[in-house]
């Protein structure tokens, strides 16, 4: 080799070395993924909300990350309460039966543990990063057929947006990657913190990511530490952008601040502080543009609906500067908890068997959003207009005579339903207990059911005295084990 | 029975003259036969329909073809659907090429029937009116006469009645009359022509069914004579309804409920509004024993000339404003109860409109109309992907009360932009609810609140909570503006 070989050689080693050190996907190696990521087993019971009876086992695959003694995290998207799960490290073959710790649909987190002492002594913590990054790379990391698949995934954007689960608003991190079928939890580490885990995929090669500020904070106020429980704004608003509005309330249209309360109460029947038309100004010292946008000190310009979940849980009380009445006041809004339980029509629903009535060969059910997506084009268009609209008409919840399962009894109702619910012998229904106390009382020898004035039936007669012989035979004819879910 | 055959030798006839009374009737419908293919005409119809979401303006004129046929009266019959929003009508002979000016003198869109006149009485010279017939009987054969696409010259297909029934008329959307079923080929350009049986007219094609095969649908004789009979009076009214919603009484404990002896009858489950008269004399869970004269089964159905169809085709027999006799059963008893039966015109939205292009009224370039089912169209959507609100709005809150179902929804159906009124964030389709804090059911309250602003600012208010406002003076400013660009004629139509 000659001298001015060896230099070019020299040169050229020193060159990719420095582009290797460069390369931006290349990762921390103080932090070994192996030491920390797990793969969960999962096998849970779901149901069928067409015959709420029948389940069926279901089993999936996600990705945990321990994040302190007796912790692995993960998302609570897939989980079930009554799920078995087994978790498998290192790669290893072996499996070790693990215990649902805690789980909150509303935040999308769970924590499990392994009671098996063996499964902990080479496990290693990972921080949750205190800050989210908001430009450069970061690296993905999952369980793949007993190998560790690192991606590299570059962060697009920090935005407000909902929890994959639910209506909660927080921070959300945008980011694209080569990855595959992502969403199922895979850790995404700037070095050797947690920045966040994947919630969703798409096509256009984009993931979503729980951050992990959020999920810290979730699990101090969120169930996974029995705190208070996440709050949402429960009211709605819009921009105002629009100097005529502005003038008209006596508010300087040249001014960029403050949105419109267009609904002060949406789902809560909790003592309101706001009203329909007011100016938000300002919330917890945040001053508000006209587009509902905030400076948050750390990322910069988000929608105000993120302050619902920044820094306070449910209960709390949450300072408002608003306009009403030609003056500015200050206020303390409550912020109400998130339920899956709001609403005529509840959209969703984690964790809760499907529940049912069968009287004589009807199929009476509770109204909520996964009924009606089984039910699918059968709705009725009053139906489809309640979960929608959510509109107040004097009762706190709907149930339907979902089906009829034919029989001698029910004779000419074969083709009827889904249909909801007014009375049963006179009596209001909103759940199924009241379905069955209304069906201890015929008062004639006779049920009388009475449908929503706007759905397309009305009016329905049963035979009291042969109901519960009805029923008896429809449940040996079509094998079902009970005549109502287990909690009625 | 057989359809007679086109062309028949007359001397080969004429030798049989011991049979001649028979061959005489043979040899009238032979002539008649003839007569028909003559009484048949081509339409063109040149129409223009309604923007629905920029009121004030329409589409392109755009030529149609159908089919029509003489009657008495030197009057063109054919379906109203061809002829609708028409600018100009042209009408052909059979076998002439010379075009004809024609018009509507009569129109009934919700059995899809007009009458023409032509101007130029020479049109009707040679020609014999074609006469109605009888309804015919299923799997009797009918030939069907038009001038359909794929050729120019009258075109004859035969088939047989397959079903009578209770039918959708897709013209008006929301409406159900007797139709006949054939599986004679009918296609695009037929529509108008006559179906015709022993020399008569047994329907008037009309519609087909995308999703069946061989399967064409006629108007029969009693829907066109409803409809000649309506108009003696020189107004077209339509068929009426009764108002109620009939539901087949089969279960045993229902009937035992209802004390009802025997088998017959269905129950009435709802009286829908506004139905005024039948509110007062009719009752939920009243059972309805006889129309007319004619048992109501428990499914719902009568026997009418052989077939079973729905009981409401005799209230559709009735004309606008007749009593009709009924026999219900109430409380154990039997009724006899006349119910007048009345056209019902406030449920127009959730239908398709005609003749009158649809109400509008523009606020500083905000232009509202009433929510429609022709509106929901225009949109390129149909009931399958409309959103919840719109239709609630259209099909179901009429089920509500006597007001609800006389409110006409208004809505935003666009947005002239114009640097006034460019921040105004409603989105379009919104319902407008109030307007100055006045309830906003109809046009006329539209434009009643519109006159009535408190503090120099138009307020809007719509279902979706949305809150708006617009200067007064500068809302007026922006439509004298828009209105010159654009040449809009005018900031509203409001039909009484």
């Amino acid at each position: 080799m000659t001298k001015h070989t060896f230099i070019r050689c020299l040169l050229f080693f020193v060159c990719v070395g420095t582009q290797l050190d460069a390369l931006p996907w290349q990762s921390d190696k103080s932090f070994q993924p192996e030491d920390s990521l797990v793969e969960i087993e999962l096998t849970k019971k779901t149901h069928s909300y067409q015959q709420p009876w029948l389940s069926h086992n279901q089993t999936g695959n996600k990705n945990g990350l321990v994040i302190g003694p007796n912790q692995i995290l993960t998302t609570a998207d897939g989980l079930r309460s009554n799920a078995t799960f087994r978790i498998r490290k290192g790669g290893e073959s072996r499996r070790y039966e693990a215990q649902l710790r805690s789980i909150d649909f509303q935040a999308n987190i769970a924590l499990l543990d392994v009671e098996d002492p063996d499964f902990w002594p080479e496990m290693k913590p990972v921080k949750l990063a205190s800050e989210i990054p908001q430009n450069g790379n970061l690296q993905i990391y999952r369980w793949r057929s007993g190998r560790i698949e690192e991606r590299a995934a570059e962060i697009v954007r920090l935005y407000i947006g909902s929890a994959k689960l639910s209506d909660l608003s927080h921070l959300v991190l945008l980011a694209s990657s080569e990855i595959n079928a992502a969403g199922w939890a895979e850790i995404v580490m700037d070095g050797d913190r947690l920045v966040g885990l994947t919630t969703s995929g798409s096509k256009n090669k984009q993931l979503t990511i729980l951050p992990a500020t959020f999920i810290a904070a979730a699990l101090e106020r969120g169930p996974c530490s029995d705190g208070p429980g996440h709050g949402f704004f429960d009211f709605y608003w819009m921009r105002a952008s629009n100097p005529a509005l502005l003038e008209s309330k006596g508010l300087d249209p040249e001014a960029n601040e403050g949105v419109v309360v267009t609904r002060a109460r949406v789902f809560e029947d909790h003592s309101n502080t706001l009203r329909d038309g007011d100016v938000i100004l300002e919330i917890d010292g945040f001053p508000l543009d006209k587009e509902g946008k905030y400076i948050d000190p750390q990322y910069g310009r988000l929608s105000l609906e993120g302050l619902s979940t920044r820094r306070h849980a449910a209960g709390e009380s949450i300072p408002m500067e608003i306009w009403r009445d030609q003056q500015r006041l200050q206020i303390d809004y409550p912020l109400p908890r998130a339920d899956f339980n709001h609403g005529l029509i509840p959209d969703r629903q984690y964790d809760v068997e499907p529940r049912y009535l069968i009287a004589g060969g009807l199929l009476f059910q509770p109204l909520d959003g996964p009924l009606m997506r089984a039910l699918s084009k059968k709705n009725s268009g009053a139906m489809e207009y309640y979960r929608e609209m959510q509109p107040d008409i004097g009762r706190p919840s709907l149930v339907i005579l979902s089906t009829v399962l034919p029989d001698d009894y029910n004779l000419g109702y074969e083709n009827i339903g889904p249909l909801m619910l007014d009375r049963i012998n006179g009596q209001s229904i909103h759940t199924l207990k009241d379905v069955a106390h209304a069906l201890d009382n015929p008062p004639n020898g006779f049920h009388r059911i009475e449908f929503m004035h706007d759905d397309t039936l009305k009016h329905l007669v049963l035979d009291a005295a042969s109901l519960d012989a009805a029923t008896e035979r429809v449940l040996q004819q079509y094998r079902i084990p009970s005549a109502a879910s287990t909690e009625l | 029975m057989i359809a007679l055959p086109k062309t028949v030798s007359i001397s080969s006839v004429l030798r049989i003259r011991n049979i001649l009374p028979f061959l005489c009737l043979f040899l009238t419908g032979i002539l008649q036969g003839n007569e028909a293919e003559r009484a048949v005409v081509k339409i063109v119809n040149f129409s223009q329909a309604p923007n629905w979401q920029e009121p004030w303006k329409f589409s392109q004129v755009r030529p149609g073809a159908g089919s029509g046929f003489v009657i008495a009266g030197n009057r063109i019959m054919t379906n109203a659907h061809v002829v609708s929003w028409s600018r100009q009508i042209l009408v052909f002979r059979y076998q002439d090429p010379q075009p004809y000016r024609a018009s509507i003198e009569y129109i009934g869109h919700d059995c899809d029937l007009a009458v023409l006149q032509v101007e130029d009485p020479a049109f009707f010279e040679g020609l014999n009116p074609l006469e109605i017939g009888e309804l015919p009987t299923v799997r009797s054969s009918v030939t069907t006469y038009g001038y359909p696409a794929g050729g120019q010259q009258i075109s004859y297909t035969s088939g047989v009645v397959s079903r009578i029934e209770i039918q959708r008329y897709s013209h008006i959307y929301n409406r159900s009359l007797l139709t006949l079923q054939t599986d004679a080929a009918l296609n695009p350009g037929n529509s108008g022509g006559p179906a015709i049986q022993d020399g008569r007219v047994v329907g008037v094609s009309f519609q087909g069914n995308p999703d069946l095969e061989n399967a064409g649908f006629i108007i029969p004789p009693e829907v066109i004579r409803h409809f000649l009979s309506d108009i003696e009076d020189g107004h077209y009214h339509g068929f009426p309804d009764a108002g109620i919603n009939i539901v087949p009484l089969h279960n045993p404990a229902f009937r035992a409920f209802l004390k009802l002896p025997n088998g017959e009858g269905a129950r009435i489950d709802r009286i829908f509004e506004p139905f005024p008269e039948t509110q007062k004399r009719i009752r939920e869970n009243d059972v309805l024993l006889e129309i007319d004269g004619a048992t109501v089964g428990s499914d719902g159905m009568i026997l009418y000339k052989g077939n079973r169809v729905q009981a409401s085709v005799l209230f559709d027999a009735a004309q606008h404003g007749a009593s009709v006799p009924i026999k219900i059963w109430r409380d154990g008893a039997a009724l006899q109860i006349d119910l007048p039966v009345y056209v019902n015109t406030e449920d127009r939205i959730s239908g398709s409109q005609y003749d009158t292009p649809p109400p509008y009224l523009m606020i500083g370039g905000l232009v509202f109309t009433e929510l429609s089912l022709d509106f929901l169209r225009s949109l390129g959507r149909d009931k399958r992907n409309a959103d919840a609100e719109t239709l609630y709005e259209l099909f179901y809150r009429n089920f509500q009360d006597e007001d609800s179902s006389r409110t006409k929804p208004i809505i935003l159906a666009s947005q002239i932009n114009h640097p006034g009124n460019i921040d105004f964030r409603v989105p379009l389709r919104s319902i407008l609810t109030a307007l100055n804090g006045q309830p906003i059911h109809s046009m006329q309250d539209l434009q009643a609140a519109l006159q009535n602003p408190t503090d120099g600012f138009h307020h809007f208010e719509f279902s979706n909570h949305r809150i708006e406002a617009l200067a007064e003076e500068e809302a007026a400013a922006i439509d004298r503006e828009l209105m010159e660009a654009y040449q809009i004629p005018a900031t509203n139509r409001i039909h009484d």
